[in-house]
């Protein structure tokens, strides 16, 4: 029973071909393209729910609205507390509820009140984690005076475009609206490009993290206890790639799309567990979200500016409103306090020997650390519950040499030397997809289509879901 | 011109992916839009069916290379099962009754003793005159108020769609924690009884009993996937949901799958979906619990309601309910159809509660 839109579906496909024509037949007007996208991005809201696209366009006004009052009064008090008070508003009733109210009746009740908290029964409106980090964006730039306020329909837009909508990447206004409001006429982007990314985006949905999902990681996180010490260490190094593959699948997709319709939205990813520490980490996942969360929250409370302990409870801080953005569990708080935290241990260690990186061997070491650190924290990330991760974590403390001897033994190896080798194959795979750019235009098709047909010969059938969609 | 140059490319591609993807592509748009979905004019050319021919020849390949490569999966846990041939509908069922699932019995051919009513929601049951045996297994040592009973070793299988992907994981966690007893979870999502084409349970229930002889509770929980009109035949026009030869087909399906369950000593909970958002497909509900009840009832299994579990008492549907302590709990998520973490632990727990285990101890939790 699938009603939702997925941008890997056949029907999406063929809708997106009959509006692809469309909107470049009306190249001549960039008031008329942006006002197609516009209908179509609405009509993609709407076919989630009405209530949906009830509440964007409800939350499109009152943005505008505060943008017009920024612009009058940039960087007073109120805007910004009006701001704050409309984003934390949204998320709370929208998002944070279930679960504040829930705690907040929790630790009444061990005191000793019995008390029910008003509860408003609302469905989450598809989008809002990302379309409110826009807005915040958007108004924050009018407020330092970076910009003035935009048109209606142009800020409508730049909350609502349809490829970023459902699971980012998160836009910056400054980047984003001068496309909104090109000076000349629109073209396709890097096209060759465009397609080869959505292909990539088959390959590791379909394909990847389809069969990683259904192999290694389901059975274990879903009945954690039932399996050997090693298959929960590599249904664990299976999440991590999984997670990965499903995403930046998620971001090469749209990435491809907006490329095809003329728009360039922020790098999300970047080779990720090539990183050295879990600094690097972060610059290289989920980009635009830990550069937004870097600039908005981080810096915001004073950043590294008020001394060692200060900085790193900002870090700390930082994390945290990641973590609970992600989802409102206590999982997702344990998930962004181990990167808080481990990011102050990681600054820490590289204050007190800062030359370790470069003695030999120790830069495979520290990619490998990262990559196992990482990967513990998506433990919490993905487990339905905290008896569940702890559970998986006590399992994978039982691994025995014996135990480590079997077929699953080979695969945990194959993880490791996988990572290990990482650079290299990135190194092979960018090569190659260079070659394939320089395939003639005539000709490129060919081998995307037999490509991507292989691929799906290969895979399972069934469309995946995009894990970060339900955030 | 990027964009002349941008359609070309995705033009030909998607032609390329249709042409070698018209099988599967067929079968998605008849599970989703139950309709044939036959290209007209194209769709039996020759040179188009080529596409067709070159994937099914790459997927025997590939089959003939697996099988080659992984001669018995079922290796790795105990003694070596033997395998059995196909089952064939053996038992005490009227011979005229559809049991073959692959292709359901044409309309002429149904027997009068079927309803004529478009929509006998509760009609007595017509067809199989099978005779109402005792329940698989007939476990002696049943406790009052439970319907079904596992020893040591035993197996629990579990069959169905994303409504019992989301509960599977407690059942298991239940079972494995509380009474060290293993289960065996091949629910999958989209699927039914509706589509053999697309996803085959019959076939399924029957190839996994025959490699699972631990097996000796299979509970099953689907609906959703099946209100529609389902193909029944290569060229044929599709079966109108809710028609009379609709429900001799679907009845077959279920006596199917109860049919595998009688012939391995498996004892069966059958679960009826619960009310939906959408009224349409509520009301579709109510009609297939009726065929799910009634038809486990003549096998002597047993049959439970999602319904009273997540305290629905009538066809109304709602997103939160009031547990007996008197606090709301939200047990739907915001689709109308699926359930959230706390409804699918209750429907769990009100299917293990009817499960007696005679000699196993709770084990903390």
């Amino acid at each position: 029973m699938d009603y939702v839109v997925s941008f890997l579906s056949i029907e999406f496909g063929l809708c997106f071909t009959l509006f692809f024509i469309l909107y470049w037949s009306l190249c001549w007007s960039v008031r008329l393209q942006n006002l197609l996208l516009l209908t179509a991005s609405y009509g993609l809201v709407a076919s989630f729910s009405l209530q949906s696209l009830y509440i964007l366009l409800g939350y499109s006004a009152l943005v505008y609205l505060l943008g017009l009052l920024a612009g009058r009064y940039p960087g007073r008090w109120f805007s910004r507390v009006l701001l704050l008070t409309l984003v934390l508003g949204c998320f709370y009733l929208f998002k944070y509820q279930e679960f504040f109210v829930g705690g907040a009746q929790g630790a009444l009740a061990a005191a000793g009140f019995e008390v029910s908290l008003p509860l408003l029964e609302v469905l989450v409106p598809i989008g809002l984690s990302f379309y409110t980090f826009h807005s915040v964006s958007y108004l924050v730039s009018i407020n330092r005076r970076e910009l003035a306020p935009a048109a209606p329909l142009d800020l409508a837009l730049y909350l609502a475009f349809f490829p970023s909508l459902v699971a980012g990447p998160v836009n910056r206004a400054l980047h984003m609206l001068p496309q909104i409001r090109p000076p000349a006429m629109r073209q396709v982007l890097e096209p060759q490009r465009a397609l080869g990314l959505i292909a990539m985006a088959v390959v590791k949905l379909f394909f990847l993290s389809a069969w990683l999902g259904s192999e290694w990681v389901d059975p274990v996180f879903d009945t954690p206890g039932s399996a050997s010490p090693e298959q929960v260490l590599l249904s664990v190094y299976g999440y991590s790639l999984l997670i990965y593959f499903n995403f930046s699948g998620y971001t090469n997709l749209v990435t491809g799309i907006a490329l095809l319709l003329g728009f360039r939205l922020p790098d999300n990813f970047d080779a990720p567990y090539a990183a050295h520490n879990l600094k690097e980490f972060w610059g290289r996942w989920h980009i635009s979200l830990s550069r937004f969360i870097r600039d908005y929250v981080y810096i915001p409370l004073g950043g590294n500016r008020k001394g060692v302990w200060r900085g790193n409870l900002n870090m700390l801080l930082a994390m945290l409103v990641s973590g609970l953005w992600h989802g409102a569990s206590v999982n997702f708080i344990i998930w962004g306090a181990l990167h808080g935290v481990g990011l102050a241990i990681s600054k820490l260690f590289s204050q007190w020997f800062p030359g370790f990186a470069r003695l030999p061997g120790c830069g495979l070491l520290a990619r490998l650390m990262t990559f196992h650190y990482v990967a513990f924290a998506w433990i919490f990330f993905r487990s339905p519950t905290l008896d569940g991760a702890l559970e998986m974590l006590g399992d994978i403390g039982q691994l025995s040499l014996a135990g480590l001897n079997s077929a699953t033994g080979l695969m945990l190896l194959a993880c490791v030397l996988f990572v290990a080798s990482y650079p290299q194959w990135l190194v092979l795979l960018r090569q190659s997809g260079a070659l394939f750019q320089r395939l003639p235009w005539q000709l490129y098709p060919i081998p995307l289509g037999v490509g991507v047909s292989l691929v799906i010969f290969a895979s399972q059938s069934g469309v995946p879901g995009f894990i970060y969609a339900s955030f | 011109m990027g964009a002349a140059r941008g359609l070309y490319a995705i033009v030909v591609t998607t032609a390329l992916l249709f042409w070698l993807n018209q099988d599967s592509i067929k079968l998605y748009c008849q599970q989703k839009y139950h309709q044939s979905c036959e290209i007209p004019l194209l769709g039996q050319m020759p040179a188009w069916r080529m596409g067709a021919q070159l994937t099914a020849m790459l997927e025997a390949q590939r089959d003939g290379l697996l099988e080659q490569l992984l001669p018995a999966p079922q290796l790795a846990e105990g003694p070596a099962v033997e395998v059995l041939p196909a089952p064939l509908p053996v038992v005490t069922v009227d011979l005229e009754t559809p049991a073959a699932v692959a292709k359901p019995l044409p309309p002429v051919s149904t027997p009068a003793h079927v309803q004529p009513t478009p929509a006998p929601v509760h009609a007595p049951a017509p067809v199989v005159v099978a005779q109402p045996a005792p329940p698989a297994s007939a476990p002696a040592l049943l406790q009052p108020g439970t319907v079904a009973s596992l020893a040591a070793g035993d197996d629990v299988f579990l069959v169905g769609d994303s409504l019992m992907q989301g509960v599977a994981p407690h059942l298991a966690n239940s079972l494995r924690k509380r009474y060290q007893i293993r289960t065996v979870n091949l629910s999958k999502q989209s699927t039914g009884l509706a589509y053999p084409g697309f996803f085959n349970w019959p076939k399924t229930v029957a190839d996994t009993l025959d490699h699972e002889p631990n097996v000796r509770l299979m509970v099953v929980f689907l609906g959703p996937n099946d209100p529609w009109d389902m193909p029944q035949g290569k060229g044929k026009p599709f079966l109108r949901f809710k028609s009379p030869e609709w429900e001799v087909a679907y009845r077959a399906r279920i006596d199917s799958i109860l049919e595998q369950a009688r012939t391995h000593n498996v004892q069966v909970i059958w679960v009826g979906p619960p009310n939906m958002e959408k009224a349409r497909l509520s009301t579709a509900m109510g009609y297939l619990s009726g065929l799910y009840q009634e038809q486990t009832a003549l096998f002597g299994q047993h049959y439970v309601s999602a319904n009273p579990i997540l305290g629905y008492t009538d066809a109304n549907f709602s997103y939160a309910v009031q547990t007996p302590q008197g606090k709301r709990v939200k047990v739907r998520v915001d689709d109308g159809i699926h359930f959230t973490i706390t409804g699918q632990k209750m429907i769990a727990e009100q299917v293990l509660s009817l499960i007696s285990f005679p000699g196993l101890t709770v084990t903390g939790h």
